[in-house]
């Protein structure tokens, strides 16, 4: 297979990836598509690279991730992680079975995503990984650092939100 | 709350332009890098037989000694932008974040030991003026003058461009390292 023909396959199978991590990234449907953009030039040039080595779909993340660090690198202070309600595997980050109900209150999704904006961009990129179903191994894949670390981490940021959360919700009573 | 992207039509009827442009562009640079080592090629072997021409017929080796110090700094200078070229056109994006930050941090630091390349060959050129007669003291020290300003220009486009983009890829991989 030629390389456009690859890279038309990649694109077509991942699209759906690589545009939920551009619109965590970006508020902005602009900004949004310069970047999905971006990131297909960035595969392109690395398809060569790619050696499967990885798992294709970690491959991507990793692109994508990369990407969206350098571009927002021009926005640094206003990257934003947009969430919402029917955002996958919205209950992982505060372990809650009922959260997703929940947080159909917009008040209760806005707060959320006031303190998600508030987190280090580092824990925003574990955060939205980890909104996509991604395993900490997988993870830990993608970031270059430990699974343990990984886990410390991810473990730290859901005890931060749940106590900003359950701290906001008896200043509301 | 989620802007639509609405990208499965819009990537779709984008994706064959783009692809046309990048497969455009990376002949581009192939046909470019090659043009550039054919023409160096050439042109080395040709200015190098001329010098030792007018070397054996006017036995003028101050002549040879200049010529040779230009001839070895155009091919450093050469080799170091072709090398940098490269570099900064085969960012690989699928390494791991921290790898990807810390070959960031090595990119954009102020002197690399490539640096110390473009160093020697500024020096080959300063030789080579100096050891050129017909060059007035005056010229002689506008060109290091120039080299000067050029070597000030050069970090201070750093300081304002890419240090910014260092200190921030540095913070990110202390944040990512710390337990």
């Amino acid at each position: 297979m030629d390389k456009k023909n690859r890279f038309n396959r990649i694109v077509s199978e991942n699209g759906d990836r690589i545009q939920r991590i551009c619109r965590y990234y970006n508020s902005n449907a602009e900004d949004q598509k310069d970047m999905y953009q971006e990131v297909l030039v960035n595969i392109w040039r690395s398809l060569d690279n790619f050696r499967g080595d990885s798992a294709l779909s970690t491959w991507i993340y990793r692109i994508a991730v990369n990407t969206s660090l350098s571009f927002t690198g021009k926005t640094f202070k206003r990257m934003k992680l947009q969430i919402s309600a029917d955002t996958q595997n919205l209950n992982s980050i505060l372990d809650e079975e009922n959260l997703e109900a929940k947080l159909k209150q917009e008040s209760q999704l806005n707060r959320l995503q006031d303190e998600l904006n508030l987190l280090s961009v580092i824990d925003k990129t574990l955060i939205s990984l980890m909104l996509e179903g991604l395993t900490m191994r997988e993870i830990a894949d993608i970031i270059g650092i430990t699974e343990s670390n990984v886990r410390v981490k991810i473990h730290r940021i859901k005890g931060e939100l749940k106590n900003k959360l359950k701290g906001n919700d008896h200043e509301l009573r | 709350m989620i802007m639509n992207l609405d990208k499965n039509n819009a990537a779709k009827i984008n994706l064959e332009e783009l692809v046309s442009k990048l497969k455009a562009e990376d002949t581009r640079y192939s046909r470019l890098t090659r043009g550039l080592l054919i023409s160096y090629l050439i042109l080395i072997p040709i200015y190098s037989i001329t010098i030792l021409v007018d070397v054996l017929q006017t036995g003028d080796l101050t002549g040879l000694a200049e010529s040779i110090c230009f001839v070895i700094s155009f091919v450093i200078f050469a080799l170091v932008m072709r090398n940098l070229y490269k570099e900064y056109k085969n960012v690989n994006y699928s390494l791991s974040i921290i790898k990807m930050l810390k070959e960031a941090a090595k990119r954009y630091q102020p002197f690399r030991f490539k640096t110390l390349w473009a160093i020697l060959a500024v020096l080959f050129m300063v030789t080579g003026i100096f050891l050129n007669p017909s060059i007035s003291v005056v010229s002689r020290f506008i060109v290091i003058g120039l080299f000067i300003v050029a070597i000030i220009v050069g970090l201070t486009i750093w300081f304002i461009k890419y240090k910014p983009l260092r200190d921030k890829a540095l913070i990110l991989i202390n944040e990512l390292e710390k337990e």
